[in-house]
């Protein structure tokens, strides 16, 4: 059974949303984040933002996306588990 | 000229760039060694694209082989300051294929075009000098 949630309306920091959604895709609105002049990966640099959606399956939060944001929205996807560490990338 | 500032964790990590659509930001990594930009199915299906968008599929040579793709339209696409319209996007559903990663795609060198290219690791920026 797939683990989801659409969840109550409220700005949570990414440490909240890390405890309250571990090892989720989580779907944010209006994400703040840190420092918009560097790039890099958008879960480093997630202060706090609203939670639409939290699934342990991207492709379910991917078929709810667009009937949870308001048009106006403008959103973030990130993962609060963990990556593998020190992989090497042949793209 | 632009320049943009990219961080990277250590030595062997990738460059990430903070791209967005219209109304949902993405993280692609910059890959000078590919020669189409190319995200994975979600990421464009949260950005509001339907399967039924699809122009046609095209085969792409990954570096694990092979891969079915979807090739998209994307009305706007903004990455290293560059918003470009109406391009071509390459898109498969990564975690059907084992991708499991920060971020949502590449960038490649469609996107960067009208463009000449500095990567300074050592500085940790990008110059963009238009052609």
């Amino acid at each position: 059974m797939i683990s989801s949630k659409i969840l109550i309306m409220k700005v949570l920091t990414i440490e909240q949303i890390r405890t309250l959604y571990p090892d989720q895709w989580v779907l944010i609105s209006n994400p703040e984040l840190s420092d918009p002049s560097i790039n890099a990966s958008i879960v480093s640099k997630l202060i706090a933002g609203t939670v639409l959606f939290a699934s342990k399956d991207k492709r379910e939060l991917a078929y709810k996306a667009n009937e949870l944001r308001q048009p106006t929205d403008f959103t973030v996807c990130v993962f609060t588990g963990t990556f593998v560490k020190n992989r090497l990338f042949l793209l | 000229m632009r320049k943009e500032i990219f961080k990277r964790e250590t030595d062997e990590s990738l460059i990430i760039l903070q791209c967005h659509f219209p109304n949902h930001g993405i993280a692609l990594a910059f890959d000078t060694g590919a020669s189409h930009t190319t995200i994975d199915l979600t990421a464009m299906m949260i950005a509001g694209y339907r399967i039924a968008d699809v122009l046609r599929t095209e085969s792409i040579e990954t570096a694990s082989g092979i891969i079915e793709s979807y090739i998209f339209r994307v009305k706007e696409l903004t990455a290293l300051g560059i918003t470009r319209y109406n391009i071509e996007v390459c898109a498969y559903d990564f975690f059907a294929h084992h991708v499991l990663t920060e971020f949502d795609g590449v960038l490649g060198l469609d996107f960067i075009g009208d463009y000449r290219v500095c990567i300074s690791l050592k500085k940790s920026e990008i110059t963009l000098y238009e052609k």
